[in-house]
């Protein structure tokens, strides 16, 4: 982000590369959603927010604590947006499966497919170690299913 | 609080969560359920009615907690869930396969 952007956003914050940072600052943020008189996305921006820092955290960073992960979010008219990058190496997220079907069985791989079902636009920086979500501030919870990229 | 408790009554394990089911507790409450599920526990209730956030971690536990009494020929149960998790867990097609049921039922 450009330091004007930096300067917009509601709230940033750099965390260390461990799980145990990521539920306060989700707490924060189902605060500040709530305050803002956003209910009814709430869960599903803290969900979000949720799934993408335990991904920067485990995939990206590896959980080396001697690696950030970034996290912000933005609200305007009517979008949320939510940043978080990693220094990581990145992914290949052009090939990444985005399919919602995993077998019921599966213990693992849902990231993505909550990521598909209730982020209304995602977008990786080249590499795949910093990713923009957006949620549309005025949908409510029966209407989401799908993504665009 | 602690983020779990674990209540036994026979072949039966209740599982209270104190609050949210997100990565940072699954390390501890997987060993926790280990040792339930190696032992006489064939039936296993899992109340989430103080839980407000259940991100894929956590539903990865509850799964795993369910493939593992099905193995024993157990049963699962997911019960007091708020209306967003059971949308997502309805989102991931896994009302029926964890028995879930919600606050108001």
């Amino acid at each position: 982000m450009t330091q004007e952007e930096v300067k917009k956003a509601l709230f940033r914050r750099e965390l260390l590369s461990t799980l145990q940072e990521v539920d306060p600052i989700c707490l924060t943020v189902r605060t500040l959603l709530k305050d803002h008189g956003l209910n009814d996305v709430a869960f599903y921006v803290e969900l979000l927010a949720h799934e993408f820092m335990n991904n920067a955290i485990i995939h990206g960073n590896k959980q080396n604590t001697d690696k950030k992960v970034i996290f912000e979010i933005k609200i305007g008219r009517k979008w949320i947006l939510i940043q978080i990058s990693d220094e990581g190496a990145g992914f290949d997220w052009r090939h990444k499966k985005k399919s919602l079907e995993l077998s019921s069985t599966a213990t693992s791989g849902r990231g993505l497919a909550i990521a598909a079902a209730y982020a209304d636009r995602m977008v990786y920086n080249r590499i795949g170690n910093s990713v923009r979500i957006w949620i549309n501030k005025r949908k409510k919870g029966g209407q989401y299913g799908g993504v665009r990229h | 609080m602690a983020g779990y408790g674990i209540e036994r009554s026979g072949v039966r394990s209740l599982v209270t969560l104190n609050g949210d089911l997100t990565a940072s507790l699954i390390p501890d409450l997987q060993a926790a359920l280990k040792k339930e599920l190696d032992g006489e526990t064939s039936e296993i209730v899992f109340d989430l009615e103080k839980t407000v956030m259940l991100d894929s971690s956590g539903i990865g536990l509850l799964i795993a907690a369910c493939n593992s009494i099905s193995r024993k020929q157990g049963k699962i149960q997911v019960i007091k869930v708020s209306s967003e998790i059971r949308h997502l867990l309805q989102s991931m097609r896994l009302i029926s396969r964890l028995n879930v049921s919600a606050k108001e039922e």
